[in-house]
């Protein structure tokens, strides 16, 4: 009997415990008392029995390395601890130890079953441990390390001394398999092979612009690892993935050099991490592998220069930092809208109007000879302006908008695209972004979803740009400006026949120059509204917002109080061939470069405030601004109707040239109605756009926001320790000071605008 | 697409300033004398092209035509020192060499005579660039060639360019003292006309003004044609400067001229500038000081104005442009506007915004310059029409006379008679009631009266 009771105990299937209970029949010799202590008995036994069949489950065919770990742990030190307890108990008994055997040899039951209390709560956490390990039907993979290793530091703080001893050596054996992962990623920027799902790192299921696109699982970090740490995590292994696979690449042998010297020393400070692992420790280790990281290689990797080139890329092109950029493509879009227009009115039918519809090849081509105008204002040895055209000629393109709704995860995007999207089709009559490919260095700095941003920003000062450029453009038409065609000249104008015509034509150019002073009022104080908007962004915003970004990038001690107000003596001017402060920073040496990571964060939250301070987050701005352009070209389309007509009626009055189809007295009318119906339009929508505005400066919204911007993205974004000063934006111009030119003649008698 | 303006230069006056004109650009663009770019001439971002175009031998050409009817000036600028960056093609000098002898009539005439030459001339330069923008001509309007020529070729470039800016820097009469033109009325007015129909802006230089300024500000008391040309090229290069040099706006003509000029008759602009520094007057170059803030300031003074007007109570500006130039900040503005605020040193139209722009734009490196900063002021000011009244006035009290008007009679375009004189001071008469209609309150929803019943309303005033 005690033999049996020892085998069922050490893992063999007895008849006397099955199915966790003893069977009252087949026993009958049992007292009560006797059964209800071989229960507790029994349970020990159907528990090894359970574990051990589950470990065998889970060694042979669970997926994570760290919880074969456990489970085999579980297996070569628990049960065999418990195994050597029976061996022991059995060589009590046979050697008759007093504290087991009695007199006459009786063994009692109840000091067998004393001997094997303290292994009931540890033998069913255990069990509790290998069942949330196992497969199971709800996880039919079992678990992942990250939540073994979760529930073990959970299990070491039940108060049990047993459950904590043994959930902290169980720990150590998962903590350290986590390790063995993290290595490989840390120091040879690999995905460890096997069990690579169970890893805090994995590769981004983002389109395949850039396959290798990793991504932090927040569902598989550890609760040692904080947020920043596994953003550093991330950062490390991504470069150095990105190391390797350039030097395949490349197979220069030089790059790799400098990461073998570095191997030893990472690899010491993470053996230096002591088992359980502490938060802090890991920090520490994952920071000091980064700094040395990008102090050896990656600023070789992606040097801070690179990062200014291409700042300096969007800042011109994206942000129109050149004008002329703005300029050439919006008149290149124009042309070619107007070619596609002639086109369909000389053949129509054809394609119906599928024909006017704009193919991505033409949107190529407005780009093309956008860049030939650029390089032809270039002088022949500015071959700084050079280098940013060719490297704006690779990487930028047009393309037909894809922009809409484009899955957006990264949370630096703003948010609500619906009324922001619309800017996108002004330039041509379908949605177009001007987009950037990023190509292998910089997309240790930049996101493609940063390059979206930079792409509604364009689409939206474009917007602004040519709004004034049409409008503008209405000075041109002559006939309508001048007295065109030229009235009579001397010797007809002294002649009694010439005199009746001039004066006919006088008052009718008179009556018609009366009729559209309301019309050129309008497009005049619309004109000088969007010339101010764009100065305003153009001329104090942008300089005042890059500068500061590129004094933190380029570590140069400007703080932010001097910087905003000496900042920017002038606009940018349209084809400055010499970025400002585009050297690269000549005294490295009292303050370490900041790391491409560190820039990327410092970027990003530069590229929130910007878009704060370009009033894009603002909706009802945004919508007040849209109606207002789309109005304006409304107004536009009217006034050359308008213009048409006109001449045609001059052609019937002073050539005689009739079309019996038209009625154009008729048509001026209607035209003049609808003319003056646009026009109230755009002046309502003038006023919406300053309205919006004033309730801006009023405080309503705009500074708060801004100034939260700084706070927020540091907490967000995690840089806060990797260099101990965060980047915080100065927020470029004052909205008051737009609203003051605005509002130049009026409300002198309010003061409102303070000088400061 | 480098927006082209070709100059067209007429006249006595208008190729003095267009010579002087022609060496500030290319000293400011580091141009020699030849037309080669200077070895120091290597700052880049600045737009050459709008006026210049390169040769097959790289050298800069001015776009630049220059026409009269005597060959004086002409002969001058072939012989001094940049003479050699003119295109010599463009050069035209009527065969008879005569002149117009001051009379509008003769310049009409004989610019008719030889319009195809001269229009040649025009469509071979416009041609010869991408994206043609406009043109720019500088005359004056009291004397023959200028007025008489110029006003033919604005109505034949108001024909022929369609959608081309035609602004003009016309060089307008002393009211006050006639000079050595006494039929200036007569030829004023006539060039009026054109100016008014076919122009799209005029930017208006007067000698008095000139003079009163090259006086008080040189310190000289007779100032020479050459000094006061030399403050009037000033004025055209730092109007030039946002074309030339770009920026984010007014980086082209026809943004400058719809930013200064709402309602198309209404297109007449003043100008100021300061601080003016003689080459070789150095009390001149002891301005106090110059920040920005005194230098909007004194653009504002109407004695610094380039053109001499007798603004009445309800005269007020329609728009205004400054171009600053030098160590200028959005912050410096700022203040300045705030101060001219405060101190209400600018009035103006009842009916639109207070378009008060200032554009802060680069000095061109190879400059030197004593000042700090430096300001251009372009205005569209009603007070101009005061001018125009005046020139009407004097016209009405020759004509009454019938002074001088057998020299006219003698050309061809008067051989009919003198109709073209009525129909001319009528549309300045218009153009004049228009600058006093801007300065209403009901300007856009007034229900003006045709040009025949103001006719008569003026007759009455009279």
């Amino acid at each position: 009997m005690l033999h049996e009771i020892l085998l069922s105990l050490s893992g063999h299937p007895s008849p006397l415990f099955q199915d966790g209970v003893t069977k009252n029949g087949e026993f009958p010799m049992l007292s009560p008392s006797e059964k209800e202590l071989l229960k507790k008995i029994g349970r020990l036994s159907i528990l090894h029995q359970n574990i051990r069949k589950t470990i065998a489950l889970i060694a042979s065919s669970h997926s994570s390395p760290i919880c074969k770990a456990v489970a085999t742990t579980i297996e070569s030190y628990h049960l065999s601890n418990f195994q050597k307890k029976i061996l022991e108990v059995e060589e009590a008994i046979l050697q008759r130890d007093s504290a087991v055997v009695g007199a006459y040899n009786i063994v009692p039951l109840a000091t067998i079953v004393t001997e094997f209390d303290g292994w009931h709560r540890l033998m069913e956490w255990l069990w509790e441990a290998t069942i949330f390990i196992a497969p199971s039907k709800r996880e039919p993979h079992g678990c992942n390390g990250p939540d073994l290793i979760n529930r073990l530091r959970n299990s070491a703080q039940t108060g049990f001394p047993d459950i904590e001893d043994a959930a902290i050596q169980l720990s150590k054996v998962a903590e350290a398999a986590w390790l063995r992962q993290l290595a490989k990623w840390v120091l040879y920027g690999q995905l460890p092979e096997s069990g690579s799902s169970d890893f805090l790192i994995q590769p981004g299921i983002t389109e395949n612009r850039s396959p290798t696109q990793y991504e932090i699982i927040q569902q598989r970090r550890p609760v040692f690892v904080s947020n920043e740490t596994a953003t550093s995590i991330l950062f490390v292994g991504q470069a150095l993935h990105q190391i390797s696979s350039r030097s395949q690449e490349n197979s220069t042998a030089t790059r790799v050099k400098p990461r073998i010297e570095l191997l030893p020393a990472h690899q010491k400070m993470l053996s230096s991490l002591r088992l359980p692992i502490s938060s802090p420790h890991l920090s520490e280790s994952v920071r000091e592998i980064r700094l040395s990281l990008s102090r050896n290689i990656l600023q070789k990797l992606l040097p801070v220069s690179e990062v200014i080139r291409l700042l300096t890329l969007l800042r011109e092109f994206f942000l129109l930092g050149q004008g002329e950029f703005a300029l050439s493509i919006i008149r290149e879009a124009d042309d070619r809208v107007a070619a596609r227009t002639r086109q369909y009115e000389q053949k129509p039918g054809k394609d119906g109007l599928q024909g006017l519809v704009m193919k991505d090849a033409e949107l190529t081509a407005i780009l093309t000879k956008t860049w030939t105008h650029l390089s032809s204002l270039i002088g022949n040895d500015d071959d700084d302006a050079h280098d940013l055209l060719e490297m704006g000629r690779d990487l930028i393109t047009l393309s037909i908008g894809r922009n809409t709704n484009n899955s957006r995860k990264d949370k630096s995007t703003i948010d609500d695209p619906s009324s922001k999207s619309h800017f996108s089709n002004f330039i041509l009559p379908i949605p177009t972004s001007l987009d950037l490919s990023i190509t292998q260095p910089f997309d240790l700095f930049i996101s493609q979803s940063e390059i979206q941003t930079y792409s509604a920003l364009n689409a939206y000062l474009l917007a602004i740009r040519r709004g004034h450029m049409h409008i503008a453009d209405l000075w041109k038409q002559s006939s309508i400006r001048r007295d065109h065609p030229t009235p009579l000249g001397p010797p007809k104008s002294c002649t009694t026949a010439g005199q009746r015509i001039l004066q006919k034509r006088r008052e009718r150019s008179h009556a018609r120059y009366v009729e559209m002073r309301k019309v050129w009022a309008t497009c005049h104080a619309v004109l000088f509204l969007l010339n101010e908007l764009g100065e305003y962004f153009a001329g104090q915003v942008l300089p005042a917002m890059w500068d500061d970004l590129l004094a933190y990038i380029t570590n140069e001690p400007t703080s932010a109080a001097t910087s905003h107000s000496t900042l920017s003596s002038r606009p940018p001017t349209a084809n400055s061939s010499q970025p400002p402060n585009i050297l690269p920073p000549s005294t490295p040496s009292q303050q370490p470069a900041h790391d491409p990571a560190t820039l990327s964060t410092a970027h990003r939250i530069f590229l929130t405030a910007l878009s704060h301070a370009l009033l894009y987050t603002d909706t009802p701005f945004l919508s007040a601004l849209t109606t207002l352009l789309h109005a304006i070209d409304d107004m536009i389309a009217q006034i050359m109707r308008l213009q048409t007509v006109q001449r045609n009626m001059d052609l019937e009055e002073d050539e005689g040239v009739f079309d019996a189809m038209e009625n154009y007295v008729a048509e001026a009318a209607e035209c003049a109605v609808e003319l003056d119906r646009a026009r109230k339009r755009v002046d309502s929508g003038a006023r919406a756009v300053v309205g919006r505005l004033k309730e801006l400066s009023a405080g309503d919204g705009l500074n708060g926001v801004v100034s939260g911007i700084g706070g927020i993205g540091l907490g967000n974004m995690g840089v806060g320790k990797i260099d101990g000063d965060g980047y915080r934006p100065v927020v470029g111009g004052k909205i008051e000071w737009l609203i003051m030119k605005l509002e130049f003649g009026r409300d002198q008698e309010d003061g409102e605008w303070e000088e400061d | 697409m480098p927006r082209e303006i070709i100059t067209i230069q007429a006249g006595q006056c208008g190729n003095s300033i267009g010579s002087q004109f022609w060496q500030q650009l290319c000293q400011e663009h580091g141009i020699s004398q030849d037309g080669n770019l200077e070895d120091f001439a290597t700052e880049g971002g600045d737009r050459k092209d709008v006026f210049f175009y390169q040769s097959d031998d790289t050298r800069y050409i001015p776009r630049a035509i220059l026409l009269d009817l005597e060959p004086r000036v002409l002969n001058a600028i072939q012989t001094g020192p940049y003479k050699n960056i003119y295109n010599p093609e463009n050069f035209f000098i009527h065969k008879s060499g005569t002149g117009a002898g001051n009379n509008w009539a003769a310049g009409y005439a004989m610019a008719e005579s030889v319009q195809e030459d001269v229009m040649d001339m025009i469509d071979r330069e416009a041609d010869g660039s991408d994206s043609l923008e406009g043109f720019m001509l500088l005359h004056s309007i009291a004397g023959g060639t200028g007025s008489g020529m110029g006003s033919f070729l604005l109505e034949r470039l108001n024909d022929r360019f369609p959608k081309k800016i035609i602004q003009t820097y016309s060089v307008f009469p002393d009211t006050q003292d006639s000079g050595d033109v006494v039929v200036h009325p007569y030829n004023s007015l006539l060039s009026m006309r054109r100016l008014t129909e076919n122009a799209d802006s005029v930017v208006v230089l007067d000698n008095g003004a000139l003079s009163r300024i090259a006086a008080d500000r040189l310190h000289v008391q007779e100032p020479s044609f050459q000094q006061t040309n030399q403050l009037v090229s000033t004025v055209m290069s730092a109007s030039t400067t946002t074309l030339r040099y770009p920026g984010y706006m007014h980086n082209d003509l026809v943004g400058i001229v719809a930013s200064l000029i709402p309602t198309p008759r209404c297109h007449f602009l003043m100008t100021s500038y300061t601080p003016f520094t003689g080459d070789n007057v150095e009390q001149a170059k002891t301005v106090r000081k110059t920040t920005v803030l005194d230098v909007m300031r004194r653009l504002l003074q109407p004695k610094n104005r380039m053109v001499s007007t007798n603004p009445s109570r309800t005269s007020c500006y329609i728009s205004i442009l400054n171009i600053i130039q030098g160590e200028a900040d959005p912050t410096d503005v700022h203040k300045s506007l705030l101060r001219i605020r405060e101190r209400q040193l600018a009035t103006f139209i009842p009916w639109g915004p207070a378009s008060i722009q200032v554009a802060l734009t680069r000095k061109s490196p190879y400059m030197p310059s004593s000042h700090r900063v430096s300001g251009l002021m372009l205005a569209n000011h009603t007070g101009i029409a005061t001018l125009f009244r005046k020139i009407v006035t004097l016209y009405d009290r020759m004509r009454k006379r019938g002074a001088y008007l057998q020299e006219y009679k003698k050309e061809a375009p008067f051989a009919d008679g003198l109709g073209e004189f009525d129909e001319a001071r009528q549309v300045v008469m218009d153009c004049v009631q228009e600058y006093e209609d801007a300065e209403r309150e009901d300007y856009l929803t007034r229900d003006v009266k045709g040009g025949a019943e103001r006719a008569e309303e003026d007759e009455r005033v009279r």
